[in-house]
């Protein structure tokens, strides 16, 4: 991403570039869209679908409410299993952490799978330079790893590419038959390769889906088994966390298995469900507890709801401006519409632009299956970045313009109706011109012949 | 000096406490059996009542011919991988067939429960290239509430629900099976 550095995200700029290609974003909107469509499929079956997002949204308020208590009781319970329980403040806490524990056991070679955190962390970057193989072990993760590439999707990274470039860069990397573009044959080839990995490691890092407050254990949601692949064939595992991930009972991942495969792909739970409660005998297990900005965003009443995300990805597969602009478009390591309420919280100043990739239809909250009010906290995020000054100058001086115009009726009445005889032999460069992005892509409308406040004072006396 | 900072951070931002709800069982007395095969098919696995098979021994050599190497955890079926010698657990790469046990199986999403009680070393049912697991069909319960409500997870090292062979999307969204773990899953129900 060449404008990865500067200081602010162009989420339009971005998307007008991923558009270019037509074609190619057409078939992006139907990948994404068939996501959707089985989210619809899976749940339609469950007759109590919407009270278990109910439940599932209680329980996550009342985790936020009561996160530390529930955080010792899981740090309690942990340590009583035998797990080592590290806290990591920030970004760098945690790498600090997985590198320690790695030199303490000399290890040369890190297996992981697939692991969000990690990727905010930028924790593969960070142990590369300290000279440790790092290979992201699902299948996606591997194929935007070949490609040196961030995920462009929480739940499948590589949805982006065709089959016909993972051909290519399977030739390049793993010696497959040269214009071989079968999916079925690459998987197999990746699964070879993926093998040796395993058996080469000497640890092995996951993420976490939830971690369960009452017995300090941690569960891990895969389709293709490669976080257990790399756990228990290596003495030492990791489990990174954010603060968020807590369930407080064991019965509450009833609900949480339910919804989150079933929001995710449609499936009715992912291939394995893993529940790692202790070390393996003669291992070492590790889980690394990380804050990075989420005890602060707590802190945000209008925006601290944000973070009973489940990362199922349902609003990205819901969201038109996502569908047709691409992860990439976002920025961020989380994209789309919970993406786009969960950064500026983080940094303003980066992201200021997210909250206004979207059209507030209002189809992410719809689906969220605990029940974020996103587009609602979208709205609420514009307002910030106008309050902060953070707004571009292309929407603020036309909204003020429009604002003092909105203010005096006789100005309106009057603006109005000349602008209703100019747009009709106006030059068209005054109306679409560099300056005005809004008429972008756009054609205006052929001009009423009256306003409708002359229509209704007409037209009301024959009522 | 971390711990105490977050969570100070989180006694000073978070909301006012609210309540955990009670979770409902959700139990609607569809037929257990033919739930779980449907649902487990649908996943990619097979589902064979143990009535369909006359001769276990012979069952095995038929199904997986190829399948030279074979570790059991289930004490009616021995193998001939001596899992107690197993010096570490990447030793296990060349297993072809694994035969576990499984307590508990969940109707609504055709789903086994294994845990490090009946297979150790941990790594057998993922390293294998195929998956046999033996269920009794008085153990399937309907979904998962009643799963978790009936599988002590405290008593446990690790425990993993499997629903089906492994299996990916990540390439164009095409379903393939047989990604990182085992190729094949098939479930033996006994009644």
């Amino acid at each position: 991403m060449s404008d990865a550095n500067k200081t602010t995200i162009d989420h339009a700029a971005r998307a007008a570039s991923f558009i270019a290609d037509t074609e190619r974003t057409d078939w992006h909107n139907k990948a994404i869209s068939f996501l959707r469509t089985k989210r619809d499929g899976g749940i339609a079956p469950i007759e109590e679908w919407e009270d278990l997002r109910q439940l599932a949204s209680q329980i996550k308020n009342n985790v936020l409410s009561n996160l530390d208590g529930y955080l010792m009781q899981f740090e309690e319970m942990a340590l009583a299993n035998g797990t080592k329980v590290h806290w990591a403040e920030t970004a760098e806490d945690h790498n600090r952490i997985v590198g320690d524990i790695l030199a303490n056991h000399s290890v040369r070679s890190l297996v992981k799978s697939k692991s969000m955190l990690t990727e905010e962390c930028h924790l593969n970057q960070y142990l590369e330079s300290k000279g440790i193989e790092v290979i992201d072990t699902d299948l996606g993760e591997r194929i935007i790893q070949m490609r040196d590439e961030a995920p462009s999707h929480i739940v499948a990274p590589a949805i982006h590419i065709r089959k016909e470039e993972v051909g290519e860069l399977f030739h390049e990397k793993l010696q497959t038959e040269a214009g071989a573009s079968d999916p079925k044959y690459l998987t197999e080839a990746a699964r070879q390769h993926l093998r040796t990995k395993f058996l080469a490691a000497d640890a092995a890092l996951t993420g976490v889906n939830f971690a369960i407050a009452e017995t300090g254990g941690v569960v891990v949601c895969t389709n293709e088994g490669n976080a257990d692949m790399g756990v228990h064939i290596h003495p030492v595992q990791i489990h990174s966390m954010g603060i968020e991930k807590i369930v407080p009972q064991t019965k509450h991942l009833g609900i949480f298995t339910r919804l989150l495969s079933r929001s995710a792909t449609g499936q009715p739970i992912t291939i394995y469900t893993s529940h790692y409660q202790k070390p393996k005998p003669e291992g070492e297990m590790h889980i690394i507890i990380v804050d990075n900005g989420r005890s602060t965003h707590l802190g945000k009443e209008k925006f601290r709801n944000a973070l009973k995300c489940i990362r199922c990805g349902a609003c990205m597969n819901s969201c038109p401006v996502y569908r047709r602009s691409g992860g990439y478009s976002y920025g961020s390591t989380v994209p789309g519409p919970i993406g786009s309420i969960l950064t500026p919280g983080f940094d303003l100043k980066k992201f200021k632009n997210l909250p206004f990739a979207s059209s507030l239809c209002g189809a992410c909250s719809d689906v969220c299956p605990v029940k974020i009010n996103i587009h609602e906290q979208l709205y609420e995020w514009r307002q910030i970045v106008y309050q902060e000054g953070a707004l571009n100058k292309s929407k603020s001086i036309p909204l003020k313009i429009v604002g003092k115009v909105l203010a005096k009726p006789r100005l309106y009445d009057g603006l109005g109706k000349i602008m209703r005889s100019a747009l009709g032999w106006m030059p068209r460069f005054l109306t679409h011109n560099r300056l005005n992005a809004w008429t972008n892509g756009r054609e205006l409308p052929d001009p009423p012949k009256e306003s409708f406040k002359d229509w209704y004072a007409k037209n009301k006396k024959d009522v | 000096m971390s711990k105490g900072k977050i969570l100070q951070a989180i006694r000073t931002n978070k909301p006012s406490s609210t309540p955990l709800p009670e979770v409902p069982m959700y139990e609607s007395g569809k037929d257990l059996l033919k739930t779980f095969t449907q649902s487990a098919r649908a996943s990619n696995s097979r589902v064979i009542p143990w009535h369909n098979i006359n001769d276990l021994d012979q069952w095995i050599k038929d199904e997986y011919s190829d399948c030279r190497c074979i570790a059991s955890t289930w004490s009616d079926y021995a193998g001939n991988v001596s899992l107690d010698d197993i010096q570490a657990p990447k030793d296990l790469h060349t297993v072809d067939l694994a035969i576990v046990c499984s307590p508990l199986g969940v109707a609504e999403n055709g789903a086994i429960w294994i845990t490090d009680h009946l297979v150790r070393p941990r790594i057998l049912p993922f390293i294998t290239q195929h998956l046999v697991v033996v269920l009794d069909h008085a153990n399937i319960v309907e979904n998962m509430h009643m799963a978790y409500e009936s599988l002590h997870l405290r008593d446990v090292g690790f425990g993993v629900f499997i629903a089906g062979p492994s299996k990916t999307a990540d390439i164009e969204q095409s379903l393939v099976v047989g990604a990182q773990g085992a190729r094949t899953h098939t479930v033996l129900v006994k009644s």
